[in-house]
């Protein structure tokens, strides 16, 4: 029997990313392509898909949180003794030493707004204001289209199995893993199928291993580099 | 002219705009009329229905009982709604919405009794064509006041201390209604179209749909079938503008120290909600976008893959990935 193909968060966000960016989506693309030739459905675990909506939500959110704290910081050329530019690292600077946990969305707001002040030129307290705007404007964008991009991949959502444990993983993977790996395990044992589960994130990658004897050789880590072989080796020990 | 809906744009606008009716709603604002109907008791009528529906379908999702008597938000939410700035654009749908309550009325079609067949097939092929293109500028309307709509909750949420991740679920579920109504009304139209004349739906021309050699029937059904799937994705929509507008009246409501204050731009602060039902209709509304979606993915794949918000190369959209990628 095929394996149930589960594809973690990871891959799902370099599906989205468009081959033509990154390595890593190129690799995610062309394992949905080895799946798709090989006739074989894409899966992804309801843990997986909640963690993919509800981390997206959170980083827009971030940007969002991020943009409100920059309006009410002075227009960057609102100084005339100070390149706007210089004013606005400055003020990334003061943002970073109270947002802690959102450096990522910092960035990517900081490289957005530069850019945006960049084709503007002068700007007044209007200028500033209605920029920043705009750019909480677009973040909407961003996640709508994210959305639609993740919607296009056409993954199944298997629900949420019977019997999940998690105690057999807790000191082997992440937290944010544990469900994910926990519910592979359940699905693979009520299901009676081996779960090829395709990852990026290279802990689980190091730990594949060790999952594989937890559960019995029934769940099986992968990477998509490795994913035709993987699948090749499946289906000689069916023949 | 085209009578397909064009992808939006994305301009921001100000001000507080009314409540409007959902979607579908206005298909089921059958309120007895009479056969020598009068306009402007129908527009009325649907008027009222507009309160009705935000009282009884919208407010029914907020899990807590409403701090001031229900009647009196009604009062309240009226006399906003006499404010000049949104009162042009409001007249406009309500004046559309009203052709088509009388277009659909049994009344209209039994005008063309005792006429020719061809005659009466000409008639009803004119009033499909006039409910379609009354259809698209009414979508057209919508989709202008749900961004303006948006457009009032960015300003509302730079004047508050909300987290981000409230005013993202009223950004994509904006965007995921709008897209769900322009796709499935581009579609259904062309395969209506496409029925009726046999030509490519994308180019359909009222010249062509008039002189259609399909029979009577054949039309009725075709009508029949983009009415009942347009239907459709007008409930799942009417759904997620359901609790979007559930969860923008709580935070108004609820933070408001007097009624007088609500449907005002102010300073608004989490810490005046209470945090369980606001997750709650948070998640509600994360909840019905996520079905729209899942709909509109297995309904319509072609119309989703070419409605982009934002091209691929867009930075914004790459370094947002790219991050969360890195901390995948």
């Amino acid at each position: 029997m095929e394996p149930l193909v589960v594809v973690d968060t990871s891959v799902l966000l370099a599906a989205c990313l468009g081959p033509s960016i990154d390595a890593k989506a190129e690799l995610a693309a062309n394992a949905f392509r080895t799946l798709s030739e090989a006739g074989i459905r894409t899966c992804i675990t309801e843990t997986i898909q909640r963690e993919f909506e509800g981390r997206l939500y959170e980083r827009v959110g971030q940007v969002l949180d991020a943009t409100r704290d920059l309006a009410q910081a002075p227009a960057p050329d609102s100084d005339r003794e100070v390149e706007p530019l210089d004013a606005l690292e400055g003020v990334f600077a003061t943002l970073r030493s109270k947002t802690g946990g959102a450096a990522g969305a910092l960035l990517v707001l900081e490289t957005r707004v530069l850019t945006k002040v960049r084709e503007q030129g002068q700007l007044t307290e209007d200028a500033w204001t209605s920029l920043l705007r705009t750019v909480a404007a677009e973040a909407g964008l961003v996640l709508a289209e994210v959305q639609r991009r993740f919607d296009l991949v056409g993954v199944e959502v298997l629900p949420r199995p019977k019997g999940l444990n998690v105690e057999p993983f807790r000191d082997l993977v992440d937290k944010s893993d544990l469900e994910h790996i926990a519910s592979c395990d359940a699905l693979a044992s009520s299901k009676r199928r081996l779960v090829l589960f395709i990852t990026l994130d290279g802990k689980l990658l190091a730990a594949r291993s060790e999952i594989g004897k937890r559960t019995m050789g029934r769940v099986v880590i992968t990477s998509p580099v490795f994913l035709d072989r993987a699948l090749k080796r499946e289906s000689s020990q069916d023949a | 002219m085209p009578i397909l809906l064009p992808p939006m744009s994305h301009t921001m606008e100000l001000g507080p705009p009314r409540s409007t009716l959902g979607t579908a709603a206005v298909a089921l604002t059958a309120a007895p009329v009479p056969y020598r109907v009068d306009r402007d008791a129908v527009k009325a009528s649907l008027d009222r229905r507009r309160y009705r529906h935000v009282m009884d379908r919208r407010l029914r999702h907020i899990p807590l009982e409403l701090p001031y008597p229900a009647p009196q938000i009604l009062a309240r939410l009226k006399e906003r709604d006499e404010d000049p700035t949104d009162r042009r654009r409001q007249e406009a749908l309500l004046e559309v919405e009203t052709r088509l309550t009388l277009l659909s009325e049994p009344w209209a079609s039994r005008l063309s009794h005792g006429k020719a067949p061809e005659d009466r097939k000409v008639r009803r092929l004119e009033r499909i064509w006039e409910t379609v293109g009354l259809t698209a500028d009414r979508l057209k309307l919508i989709a202008s006041h749900r961004q303006a709509r948006l457009s009032y909750n960015v300003s509302l949420f730079f004047e508050s201390d909300l987290p981000g991740p409230y005013l993202a679920e009223m950004e994509a579920s904006t965007h995921w209604e709008i897209a769900g109504l322009f796709l499935a009304f581009n579609a259904e139209a062309q395969k209506l179209f496409h029925r009726v004349t046999g030509g490519p739906g994308e180019e359909a021309a009222k010249h062509d749909f008039l002189a259609s050699t399909s029979s009577l029937h054949e039309i009725e059904a075709a009508f029949r079938v983009f009415d009942k799937r347009l239907s459709t994705v007008s409930a799942a929509t009417d759904s997620v503008l359901e609790w979007r507008d559930a969860l923008e009246y709580f935070v108004d409501l609820f933070s408001a120290g007097t009624l007088q204050e609500f449907r005002t731009l102010r300073r608004i602060s989490l810490s005046s909600l209470d945090r369980t039902a606001f997750e709650e209709m948070s998640e509600g509304l994360r909840e019905v976008t996520y079905k729209l979606r899942g709909l509109l993915a297995r309904e319509y794949p072609g119309g989703v893959a070419s409605y982009q918000w934002i091209s691929g190369e867009d930075p914004f959209l790459s370094d947002l990935l790219r991050t969360e990628l890195a901390e995948a």
